[in-house]
């Protein structure tokens, strides 16, 4: 159990159900090695200002071997750094062990020294910082992309078991764990970790809740504690607010693949750009427990209720029908139907309208693109001018 | 230090509160942080916080410009009427609940003189208990005082007699913040003078009734409200305005019109769907204008047939939104609308083509099975959903789960199925 482990003033939580997190790395980074040499405190600072908005508690940050050996003073400093910062801002650190694949040389061995200087060159760093909350000893084992080698995921289980093995060794107090890829294979390197991770992309709300109770149950099998330590995805139909309202309900604690829109998954994942602004507001409010409501109960939208529809229609109207309608009284014409359509919810997000009029001022006048999305939006509009409001 | 006699002569006819800020006010100007205007009343102008009349520990805040409010009634009961004449505990400490998640701190709520008459004693108990639940949590709350028909005739009979049972039952609680004494009576724009003519008047009701408690008339024109800057403590203006400009404009201007009068100011109505206003895009200019804000309102009011529940609102009675943009923006985070973003790739694996490639194999298959069916709706919407590829007025997963929850209906799977992937295909690549 991780209390029995817990570390008088650490931030590694007694209970795993109570953890919010989220996997981080720098936005601009393009990969795990990327983001080590181009650490920036000040960056850090920002974004955990950002999850401290969210209340996160915990984040999930990787390292790997070639991260260290770019630069292993500088590492060193950035790695003490980023716990100090989690610390200061109460946030737990979980560090991952990424591309593990790579303590495999092209005879198949594996690089027992290599692993052995990393485990220990980590702990002499962190292993005493109270922020450090767990050691993930490998992310996603069982997870090998199409070509690898057949005996793959065979050798990086056993990466995985002998990094635990080392954690173990060399830092006695802080919990380890192995994210594994798929809750069915957490189970077969259990043994090996104090606390059990999974992770979950699937596509359906009953996969994932089923997922979930699986692990739950294994869990209490062991008397091990449980979480999942990554999920998320707008490409895997697997949408933030459907998978945390299940992991919430299922009192299993979580982290999000990821905290910031990144350079490497910023196009399926990441809930902040760099100025703290958000692509999609429904993920920050499930984060804080907000969700739609998907019940029987609802009470959709009457953007015309006071006959703003047909007046702001009738107003862009007359602007595309004069020709000598000005540039500024265009987008004052296009503005509010961007605003209804928005407002109501009565156009796709992933572009919005509003932004598009906004580009549009920022920039030269452009006469022949406000036309157009005053017309596209008169269009997407005009279904909603007759109020079905009881009376109307 | 600048002081005028006048002045003195005006703030030795105040009470005691309210002589007291003066106090403040006077200190300041000695310590250099004040200014005095033409007619000798005193505020910081660089930072635009003048002294406001507040009783010591209560949820008046010394700066308005920290609002972060909501106006407030219950969604079930249709509007204010039907809350004070349902009046529950357990419901105004749920929604006060939601109101503490969202950080907010000053909630507004309309008081009905029909609900005093039916039982005078219960309404008094009920509104110290939605002002202490409301202290309790954290926040102010503001009533907005409703008058019957007679009050507001000749002489105004009985008003009086009506503010002196509020301030009697209210004046000494820590959770009252302020006293709207009149909604809107520049709206509509018939018979104004006369309702303005009564707005005042009752805002000197009020200050004389309770000298510790800022007062103020929640004009629905910031216009209209630099008329009366002189009959109230604290200056209010509503605003639900088109585009960004024209809010922007508005702010600044009443800004300008509480410094020349040396008061704070507010805006204690904002946010409509249904008149080109949204929530996100309102709160946001308010906050850069350092406006204090209270939002209409905090619960989708819809008793079936009334109510603004259909262009106002953040939550449902059971803690659901509508829309989490609305909540988001409360909490001070927004979409990126600059020229940086990065955009939706939901076809990134492959994911978009596979589900439209199985989506047409249960299409033409003519054993469909209604089970394999749902899954792959959910599949598909989550992945509109997601993406951002779809309005979400109706929701297409609460479509699907609604599905579920029915009997086996394929005809109407089909058709949604057949709306997803013809929303999904210009993703397909």
């Amino acid at each position: 159990m991780v209390a029995s482990n817990a570390i008088q003033g650490k931030l590694t939580p007694a209970d795993l159900s109570t953890i919010r997190g989220a996997n981080y790395r720098g936005a601009g980074a393009a990969d795990t090695t990327d983001y080590w040499r181009h650490y920036e405190s000040s960056e850090t600072e920002r974004d955990l200002t950002y999850a401290d908005r969210l209340t996160l508690n915990q984040l999930r940050v990787f390292v790997n071997y070639a991260s260290w050996q770019a630069d292993k003073t500088a590492f060193r400093r950035n790695l003490v750094d980023l716990a100090r910062v989690c610390n200061r801002h109460h946030i737990g650190l979980m560090i991952t062990f990424g591309d593990t694949q790579t303590f495999i040389d092209d005879a198949g061995t594996i690089k027992r020294d290599q692993i052995r200087g990393l485990v220990t060159e980590l702990v002499s760093a962190i292993g005493h910082e109270p922020a450090l909350a767990f050691w993930d000893a490998s992310n996603e084992p069982d997870y090998n992309s199409a070509g690898s080698p057949p005996d793959r995921q065979e050798k990086r289980f056993e990466i995985a078991r002998l990094i635990a093995a080392t954690l173990h060794e060399v830092d006695n107090q802080t919990p380890v764990t192995i994210g594994m890829a798929y809750e069915r294979n957490m189970e077969a390197l259990a043994d090996a970790v104090d606390v059990l991770s999974f992770h979950n992309y699937l596509q359906t709300r009953a996969e994932i809740s089923t997922d979930i109770a699986h692990a739950k149950a294994f869990a209490a099998r062991t008397g091990k504690q449980v979480m999942d330590t990554e999920i998320g995805c707008i490409a895997r139909a697997n949408p933030y607010d459907v998978t945390l309202e299940e992991h919430i309900k299922a009192h299993m604690g979580w982290y999000i693949w990821e905290l910031m829109i990144t350079k490497r998954w910023g196009n399926v994942h990441g809930v902040f750009y760099p100025d703290g602004t958000v692509r999609d507001p429904a993920i920050p409010a499930a984060m804080f427990g907000l969700f739609r409501n998907r019940s029987d109960h609802v009470l959709l939208e009457e953007v015309n209720r006071e006959s703003s529809v047909e007046k702001n229609i009738s107003k862009a109207q007359a602007w595309l029908d004069n020709p000598a309608g000005s540039w500024d009284e265009g987008l004052n014409a296009a503005e509010p139907l961007a605003n209804l359509l928005e407002a109501g919810q009565l156009v796709a997000m992933r572009e919005p309208p509003t932004r598009a009029i906004e580009l549009l001022r920022q920039g030269p006048p452009n006469i022949a693109a406000v036309r157009g999305l005053t017309a596209k939006y008169i269009e997407l509009l005009r279904p909603f001018q007759k109020s079905s409001r009881p009376g109307a | 230090m600048l002081f005028k006699a006048s002045s003195l002569h005006v703030l030795l006819k105040t009470s005691s509160a309210r002589l007291t800020a003066a106090i403040l006010l006077i200190a300041m100007t000695a310590a250099g942080a004040a200014e005095t205007n033409s007619v000798g009343r005193i505020g910081n102008l660089a930072t635009g916080i003048f002294p406001i009349v507040r009783r010591a520990n209560s949820r008046t805040p010394a700066d308005t410009s920290s609002i972060r409010g909501a106006n407030y009634c219950y969604a079930e009961y249709g509007g204010h009427s039907g809350m004070w004449n349902n009046y529950s505990p357990a419901i105004t400490e749920r929604d006060l609940n939601y109101a503490q998640r969202l950080g907010i701190n000053q909630i507004r709520c309309f008081i009905t003189y029909q609900a005093y008459t039916n039982n005078p004693e219960q309404f008094r108990r009920n509104l110290l208990h939605l002002v202490r639940a409301a202290d309790q949590r954290g926040m102010g709350v503001m009533p907005v005082v409703g008058y019957s028909r007679q009050m507001r005739g000749e002489s105004y009979p009985g008003a009086e007699d009506w503010a002196k049972f509020l301030v009697d039952t209210l004046a000494k609680e820590p959770g009252l913040a302020f006293w709207d004494v009149c909604n809107e009576p520049d709206y509509p724009p018939t018979n104004v003078t006369a309702r303005v003519t009564f707005a005042r008047h009752m805002a000197g009701v009020f200050r004389k009734l309770d000298g510790q408690t800022p007062v103020t008339i929640g004009f629905a024109y910031e216009s209209t409200m630099e008329q009366c800057v002189d009959d109230v403590d604290v200056l209010v203006f509503h605003n639900y305005l088109q585009t960004r400009g024209a809010i922007r404009t508005d702010l600044d201007r009443a800004k300008k019109v509480a410094a020349a009068a040396h008061k704070q100011v507010m805006d204690d109505e904002m946010g409509c769907v249904g008149r080109a206003n949204p929530y996100d895009i309102t709160i946001q200019e308010h906050m850069n204008a350092r406006m204090g804000y209270y939002l209409w309102e905090l619960m989708i009011v819809w008793d079936g047939e009334r109510g603004w529940g259909n262009v106002h609102g953040i939550f449902y009675p059971d803690g659901t939104v509508r829309d989490p943009s609305i909540p988001m923006a409360v909490m001070g985070i927004f979409r990126n609308r600059s020229p940086d973003v990065v955009l939706e790739q939901p076809n990134r694996e492959g994911r978009v083509t596979r589900a439209i490639s199985r989506t047409r194999n249960w299409l033409a298959s003519t054993n469909s099975d209604w089970s394999a069916g749902l899954d792959l709706a959910e599949e598909t919407v989550n992945l509109l959903e997601s993406a951002q590829l779809v309005p979400l007025r109706e929701l297409p997963t609460r479509q699907v789960a609604l599905l579920r929850r029915g009997p086996e209906d394929l005809p109407t799977l089909r058709k949604l199925l057949e709306q997803d992937i013809a929303a999904l295909q210009p993703y397909e690549r």
